[in-house]
């Protein structure tokens, strides 16, 4: 059991070194003291240890970032919903969205996209570059420039790691990334519990506000370096925040910041970087492409 | 010699800053209608003082670099324009001089053209994401890249955590089905996609 609160201290501190917040390696070191029962020694042993693995640790091996990104997506089509019946509408989003990930540092990594059978507003991305967006979503965008921004958004929150770093951050992670860091790939009730950790960042308690606000500014660049509009995810959040009446879903409600802050934040980027970039918007093509499948 | 370096790095950052406060207030960038599909036809505008078409050795704003790969360096401003040149992420490039919101550019090859500011950063990418926790692209190498890719299709790991959960055999269908979807698509199906929607990097 001693050995048990061991590992478990050595992989906490570990965690909490390899992400780059200061109050949470004081925090996560603290708890690497509690585990080996406050004894100060222990714990300097601990966090000798634990640079160690840290350093071994990060980047995430990408075969644990699938296993994780793959365990978040089939959770997703068990719990939020399935995936849109409509072939042409998935393909056409999957274009779309390769085409924005090939203006990425992630480019010729293999993404796949989904149409997620729900009616609310929402898109979420998981690590080993799963990226999904709602019927609803797609309902309330007039052109593919709006579907290119928020697509982009997401694509943003894989390039930057986000869920990978939000979860690095945590106890639970630190647990089964020592699992892998020991070769105990197989062990589903760590990868359960890491999956249900990620479930429960992208549905309940939302990414750290700065990565939203980052996502959007890196996205709305990605989807301008890719030859669309700028604007299209400004235009879609404004057209939002204009028609929000609480049936939102997760752009809407408290994982995300305010809209009101990501417009003004969408704005500045586009002032001060883009001002002078025009693109495509493509609304013939998005309404013949989704009209009829999300008439379904 | 040094103070003229420094002059020109201040005047190279300040270019590439300052590039969309020129023209068009900030407001109305935002608020313009844009409805446009696709680039108006103008002709390429002339920029005053441009150096001569590969003159080695004339006057520049300093060294930029790719922030991504494929960076595409075009003859004219003209997003339509033909490239004479594409860069790798973090290629270097002189910088001649700036217009609108296009930089002209000299490769380290010798060509000459122009590319989007918004391409283009005032030091490199950052070249490694050990801290971010996770895999960045441009740091791989050719058979790292091939077995990332290989490895596409739901993990035999989460096969098994589907399994242990006991989640519906929908939910594991509709994974394959999405992942199989980012498959199929080629290079030549997403180039005539884009070509079909007017959607030409800038």
């Amino acid at each position: 059991m001693k050995a048990f609160l061991l590992a478990i201290g050595v992989a906490v501190t570990a965690a909490a070194l390899a992400s780059c917040s200061s109050s949470t390696v004081a925090a996560l070191t603290e708890t690497g003291v509690r585990a080996t029962g406050g004894e100060p020694e222990k714990a300097r042993a601990v966090g000798q240890s634990a640079g160690q693995f840290a350093g071994s640790f990060a980047p995430l091996p990408w075969e644990t970032e699938y296993a994780i990104g793959g365990g978040i997506a089939l959770k997703s089509f068990s719990e939020q919903g399935q995936l849109h019946p409509s072939d042409q509408l998935q393909e056409y989003v999957t274009k779309v969205g390769l085409a924005i990930v090939a203006k990425t540092p992630r480019a010729g990594f293999p993404f796949a996209f989904a149409v997620v059978d729900r009616d609310d507003v929402n898109a979420w991305a998981a690590p080993g570059d799963y990226v999904f967006i709602t019927a609803g979503a797609i309902r309330a965008m007039e052109d593919e420039s709006e579907l290119a921004g928020v697509l982009a958004h997401e694509i943003a929150h894989v390039t930057r790691g986000h869920m990978v770093r939000m979860m690095q951050n945590t106890q639970r992670f630190a647990a089964i990334a020592q699992g892998v860091q020991a070769g105990l790939e197989k062990d589903i009730p760590q990868l359960t519990q890491t999956v249900d950790l990620g479930h429960t960042i992208i549905f309940e308690r939302g990414l750290d506000k700065d990565m939203e606000l980052e996502a959007d500014t890196l996205g709305v660049e990605y989807a301008a370096a890719t030859g669309y509009d700028p604007q299209g995810l400004y235009r879609f959040l404004t057209r939002l925040e204009q028609r929000s009446t609480g049936k939102g879903g997760g752009w809407l409600t408290s994982t995300h910041p305010p809209l009101n802050t990501r417009i003004a934040g969408i704005r500045a980027k586009i002032s001060n970087d883009l001002v002078g970039i025009d693109g495509a918007v493509a609304k013939e093509r998005f309404q013949a492409m989704t009209a009829k499948a999300l008439a379904q | 010699m040094k103070s003229r370096s420094m002059g020109m790095g201040v005047a190279l950052m300040a270019a590439i800053l300052l590039l969309g406060t020129q023209g068009a207030p900030a407001q109305r960038a935002v608020d313009r209608p844009t409805q446009r599909t696709q680039p108006a036809a103008q002709p390429p505008r002339a920029p005053a003082a441009a150096p001569a078409a590969g003159q080695r050795g004339a006057a520049s704003l300093g060294t930029a670099y790719a922030k991504r790969a494929g960076v595409e360096v075009k003859r004219t401003t003209e997003r339509t324009s033909p490239n004479v040149a594409t860069l790798k992420s973090g290629e270097a490039v002189t910088v001649l001089l700036k217009d609108g919101a296009r930089l002209k550019v000299r490769t380290a090859g010798g060509a000459e053209g122009f590319v989007a500011a918004l391409n283009i950063a005032s030091t490199p990418p950052a070249q490694t994401g050990s801290r971010s926790g996770i895999i960045i692209a441009d740091n791989m190498s050719p058979g790292e890249r091939q077995n990332v890719s290989s490895v596409r299709g739901l993990s035999p790991m989460a096969k098994e955590y589907a399994l242990a959960a006991q989640l519906p055999e929908k939910a594991t269908r509709d994974v394959e089905k999405m992942e199989a979807n980012g498959k199929s698509v080629s290079a030549s199906a997403l180039s005539t996609f884009l070509k079909e929607g007017q959607v030409v990097a800038p």
